[in-house]
């Protein structure tokens, strides 16, 4: 092989087969020549075109091109036909009117960012593994605390039974015959011993909602008989603080399928909430109506209201609002949030309204036939 | 057992960098009552072995192995929850991969699989310290150590690593395996340190549960 040969591959090695780009520029900044990879990466022929849309923008470095400073290689973007920009490294040789521009990519550079995006993703994944990982330990706890739990507040409600039946029968046997200081006593332990077998009820419900025990018996059942009697049956309570329950419904209900028991829960506890948070000589509207397949069932005070930004707590468990029964009964902050669970079973949805000063309306749907929850 | 056409499928896909085909394939395969470890042994282990011996004989680059190994590792992470909800037996495994070493899947493969026998397996990453490694096994006093090797360049530091694990704890087996013992190394491994294994696939773990 001759010089001339040696020359020759080398010019047609870097115009054909060689991924760097070469460019040669005429006056004026023209593009006269681009070689195979300059077409191929950015998808043009730029011959005619303006050297400066060779890049991504226009920059001073383009004019360092021009000029032939050949002092350190130029850093610039190029666009490329995929549309996102790449950085080459451009040198360039001024020879009279014509410039000769050759870039490349800077090798290391690719290799230390390979490296590194690895190195990501393998952190990535680490991380990922540990919280898969803790999140499957979360789980099993939340399953043992459902299982304490559950061991816990079935062995508590026997003795507290107790507790509660033997105060309740001395206040009621004994009564006259006790000092008031003893009396006194003897109720706050009646009181205190039904708050809570109340709160461990809740507790269990909770248990057998998060462990998926949770069986509904569906029963056809006419809604005018069965809210009446929930609403007798809640009568007795509302007459001590002089509050009216009144029932308000349609001629027209049809019968629907639902498990009694757990209705008349989710009924006795939005009624008992009605009660304790209005004041005395008001009025709570129980009503239904039916819509689309689905009965709508709506418990309305004339109470304090809730605090618009509380609204969305009222469901969660444990979460005690604002807003401060009239009587001082107390609650347990579970009894909604079960609630929300045995109307959800039922496939249905519940929410509330409520204006401060004016009072609050909690209704829950529920489908009209079978509907349960899967 | 994985149908071979599905496995062909899956591993034209991997070195074509298709992920999302990868991913509905290990789905269909999940879907279809494939067990993990048939999933672990019979896609991943293999694959990422092939993928090493086509690299090996130049059939294709670096990157594209670089690209099946990080397809393969985000594919791991859909299994995980299957992983860990396994019920715990109470014993630990510490899995790395020695200084230096930077292939981590295996290992990594190598811990899922005694996660989902009810070890813990912890899993160090790759590049781990022997200090750092030294550290952890005394803090937590596994039952058994693993270490995964993939470049056989690297042997030595594997064996030194072996030495101090043996120097400091005389008592825990030590398990090795990975690509890398294809070219020797296990006779060294047998001869030199005391209860130390050489297991040739993920397959043999099983011999733990």
């Amino acid at each position: 092989m001759t010089e001339e040969d040696y020359k020759n591959f080398l010019i047609e090695y870097v115009r054909e087969k060689a991924n760097i780009i070469l460019l040669e520029v005429g006056e004026g900044g023209t593009i006269a020549y681009a070689n195979r990879f300059a077409c191929e990466i950015t998808g043009k022929d730029f011959v005619g075109s303006q050297l400066v849309d060779f890049f991504t923008v226009t920059n001073s470095n383009i004019k360092k091109l021009l000029l032939g400073e050949k002092a350190e290689k130029i850093m610039l973007n190029v666009n490329m036909a995929d549309g996102l920009p790449q950085t080459f490294y451009f040198s360039t040789y001024k020879n009279g009117a014509s410039t000769y521009i050759i870039a490349e990519l800077d090798y290391k550079e690719l290799e230390g960012l390979k490296k590194n995006l690895i190195y990501v993703n393998n952190d990535l994944n680490n991380i990922s593994r540990e919280l898969h990982k803790k999140n499957a330990q979360l789980e099993q706890l939340d399953k043992l605390k459902n299982q304490f739990l559950g061991i816990a507040a079935h062995d508590l409600r026997s003795p507290l039974s107790n507790i509660m039946m033997c105060s309740e029968y001395v206040l009621d046997m004994e009564g006259e015959n006790l000092s008031d200081e003893a009396r006194e006593l003897l109720s706050m332990t009646n009181t205190s011993s039904e708050y809570m077998l109340s709160l461990i009820n809740n507790l269990l419900d909770v248990v057998k909602i998060e462990s998926g025990k949770f069986d509904l018996i569906f029963e056809e059942t006419d809604l005018r008989i069965f809210l009446d009697s929930i609403v007798r049956f809640n009568a007795i309570l509302a007459n001590n603080k002089d509050i009216q329950i009144k029932l308000n419904l349609p001629t027209d209900l049809p019968p629907i399928f639902i498990d009694r028991n757990k209705i008349t829960q989710v009924l006795n506890n939005l009624i008992t909430n009605a009660v304790k948070f209005s004041a005395r000589g008001t009025d709570v509207i129980v009503s239904a109506t039916l819509k689309e397949k689905e009965v709508y069932i709506s418990v309305q005070d004339h109470g304090q209201g809730i605090p618009e930004n509380e609204i969305s707590l009222l469901f969660k468990p444990f979460s005690k609002v604002s807003v401060r029964s009239t009587a001082g009964e107390k609650s347990t902050g579970l009894g909604l949030s079960i609630v929300k669970s045995i109307v959800t079973h039922h496939n249905g949805k519940i929410w509330a309204e409520s204006k401060q000063g004016q009072g609050s309306v909690f209704t829950f749907t529920l489908p009209q036939e079978i509907n349960k929850l899967t | 057992m994985i149908d071979v056409d599905i496995y062909n499928a899956y591993f034209d896909s991997l070195i074509s960098g298709k992920r999302d085909e990868c991913r509905i394939i290990l789905n269909n395969l999940l879907e279809g009552r494939h067990s993990v470890e048939e999933i672990y042994s019979g896609l991943f282990e293999r694959s990422l072995y092939q993928v090493g011996d086509f690299w090996e004989r130049n059939l294709i680059s670096v990157a594209t192995e670089h690209m099946a190994t990080a397809i393969t590792e985000n594919l791991m992470i859909l299994m995980q929850p299957k992983l860990f909800a396994t019920e715990r037996v109470g014993k630990k495994a510490v899995i790395a991969s020695v200084a230096g070493e930077f292939h981590q899947v295996g290992a990594k493969m190598v811990a899922d699989v005694f996660e989902m026998n009810g070890w813990d397996g912890f899993f160090l990453g790759g590049n781990t310290p022997e200090k750092e490694l030294i550290r952890f096994i005394d803090n937590n006093k596994p039952d058994l150590i693993g270490l995964s090797l993939t470049i056989y360049f690297n042997l030595p530091t594997l064996i030194s690593t072996m030495k101090q694990i043996r120097h400091h704890f005389d008592d825990i087996p030590i398990i090795v395996g990975g690509q890398a013992f294809r070219w020797g190394g296990r006779e060294e491994i047998k001869g030199q340190i005391k209860d130390a294994f050489y297991l040739e696939s993920i397959n043999s773990l099983n011999q733990f549960f």
